[in-house]
């Protein structure tokens, strides 16, 4: 059997977490080839209904990353979304889902290293997790 | 201030409706939203009603309650009308109200909330059988009335209240000018009437109305029953997440949803104007389920059954007061509710939220601090 390989899926800010993952890959800094990214313009612009769908659908994870508190280019928007993903979180948890398939990150433009350095660690947890049982359902 | 409202000939319907009817007289409000009884006998619906005669059949008692009439207090008072504007509303329907004012789909500034005590209501189906055994509305009502004294809510025949009446820890109202209690009274002799700000126009004497400094007996009775139910939902806050541990919990309760959005058009709370669900966002090309159903060999059509309900848990589960209506209004007796119930404590509960307790406190998605949750962008 294949080594299992998770599907994860990041939406970005622009500002940030985009321009990093971008320096990533300018810099030739490794990291896992597991992550498809969705630029949005601000992590406060993350619906739940975007983390819900791929879920859902079978993704492996998810991970939301924006400016550092105090750095969004639209000045609140990641606090704001700090809240939904609290209470996205608190949800999954109680609703019996595997919460920490969810990540949120804070990942500055320059901060290339450490995109590459989350990206792993997430990929590794999730490993350890194994496949999202969502995968199997048909049902919902 | 406590005042006692006297009821004359065993009839304590027709004695709030005479002081509802001095509102209206004394210019307090000059429109009152009213639940009253239909002429068919078999319901009981809100009103909005303009003159005293118009309140004939008025009946704040009656134990049905077929929407959460803050929706209906919301359109009646957003667009800032001239007059003032009384509503006859249960606990549910006025921490409803809060929510919708913070949510700026309800005016608070020229409405007069009259709150009720509350030991629950019926589901419609069980309130129209006891209603077509019972004489009238009314007699209905005294009879479940008189099964109120230690704030026991049974009916001769012994059918329950709402599931979410059984487990809502607010039998009295708050937030309200005027409140009409009688939980732990004789409702034959006595009804008691608080009024809690100023309230222009109102002159309790003209109101028959008599100051009342002793209220122990509805103070023990609403202490008793708040405590039983806040037990009953401990209990059932517990039972519920421990079903949920496993997402099966919820979806094989799912199996039956036949997609009517019947709990979202309900819920008080749900405030979209349009629903992300009712937009063409839902409305696929071919190859796109064709698609899907090859990834998983097999998908449930319509598709996102449960994306829905996560999608509405997420937007307003820190507001759900647990009012049941979204349980009451699903065809097939899915018990949505109860999972907005009790992970909405979860939810609140990290906020240090109550929905409804104060409209001062903004709803926790509207705000936020700069110093708070620190571990959920580094490592949680
Ligand atoms: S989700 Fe259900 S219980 Fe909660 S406020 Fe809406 S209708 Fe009431
Ligand atoms: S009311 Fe019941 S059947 Fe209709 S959408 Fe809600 S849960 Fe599904
Ligand atoms: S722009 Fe990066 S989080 Fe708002």
């Amino acid at each position: 059997m294949s080594q299992f390989e998770p599907n994860i899926i990041a939406f970005v800010c622009n500002w940030c977490t985009y321009a990093a993952a971008d320096l990533a890959g300018t810099s030739r800094i490794q990291y896992p080839p597991n992550v498809k990214i969705i630029r949005l313009m601000c992590s406060g612009s993350v619906d739940p209904i975007f983390v819900m769908k791929p879920l859902l659908e079978g993704a492996d994870g998810v991970l939301i990353g924006g400016c550092h508190p105090g750095d969004c280019h639209y000045t609140s928007g990641n606090y704001k979304a700090r809240r939904r993903i609290v209470i996205l979180k608190t949800i999954l948890e109680n609703m019996g889902f595997e919460s920490d398939r969810v990540w949120l990150r804070w990942i500055s433009a320059s901060e290339g290293k450490a995109f590459a350095g989350i990206v792993t660690d997430m990929v590794d947890n999730i490993k350890k997790l194994g496949p999202n049982p969502m995968k199997e359902k048909w049902d919902l | 201030m406590y005042y006692k409202l006297v009821v004359k000939e065993n009839d304590p319907i027709e004695a709030v409706n005479n002081f509802l009817a001095g509102l209206l007289r004394d210019g307090v409000v000059d429109a009152l939203l009213v639940p009253q009884e239909t002429p068919g006998s078999k319901s009981v619906v809100q009103t909005l009603v303009r003159s005293e005669d118009a309140l004939k059949s008025a009946n704040v008692f009656a134990p049905l309650l077929l929407t959460n009439s803050a929706t209906s207090v919301g359109r009646i008072t957003l667009d800032e009308p001239k007059e003032k504007i009384g509503a006859v509303l249960r606990s549910c329907e006025i921490r409803a109200a809060i929510e919708l004012a913070k949510l700026k789909q309800l005016n608070l500034d020229n409405l007069v909330i009259v709150g009720v005590d509350c030991l629950g209501t019926y589901e419609s189906k069980v309130y129209k059988g006891i209603a077509e055994k019972a004489q009238d509305s009314k007699t209905l009502t005294l009879e479940y009335l008189s099964n109120t004294v230690g704030a026991e809510a049974k009916t001769s025949e012994g059918a329950g209240v709402r599931g979410a009446c059984q487990n809502c820890a607010y039998p009295n109202p708050a937030n309200c000018g005027i409140s009409i209690n009688f939980l732990g009274l004789d409702v034959k002799k006595e009804v008691l009437i608080q009024i809690y700000d100023e309230i222009e126009g109102l002159d309790p004497e003209k109101l028959d109305l008599t100051v009342r400094d002793e209220v122990s007996a509805w103070e023990a009775a609403s202490e008793n029953c708040l405590n039983k139910r806040k037990k009953s939902a401990e209990a059932f806050i517990k039972k519920t997440l421990q079903e949920t541990k496993d997402i099966s919990g919820f979806t094989k309760e799912l199996e039956q949803c036949r997609r009517c959005y019947n709990c979202r058009k309900e819920c008080p709370i749900c405030y979209c104007r349009e629903c992300i669900f009712d937009s063409r966002t839902f409305e696929h090309n071919s190859e796109q389920y064709l698609n899907w159903a090859n990834r998983k060999g097999r998908i449930r059509m319509p598709t996102d059954t449960l994306l829905f309900h996560l999608t509405r848990m997420n937007h307003m589960i820190i507001s759900c007061v647990a009012c049941g209506q979204c349980i009451s209004a699903c065809p097939n007796e899915i018990p949505i509710g109860k999972f907005f119930k009790a992970t909405g404590a979860k939810v609140q509960e990290v906020f240090e939220y109550e929905p409804g307790r104060s409209v001062d406190e903004e709803i926790p998605q509207s705000t936020f601090k700069e110093d708070e949750f620190s571990e959920w962008g580094e490592s949680k």
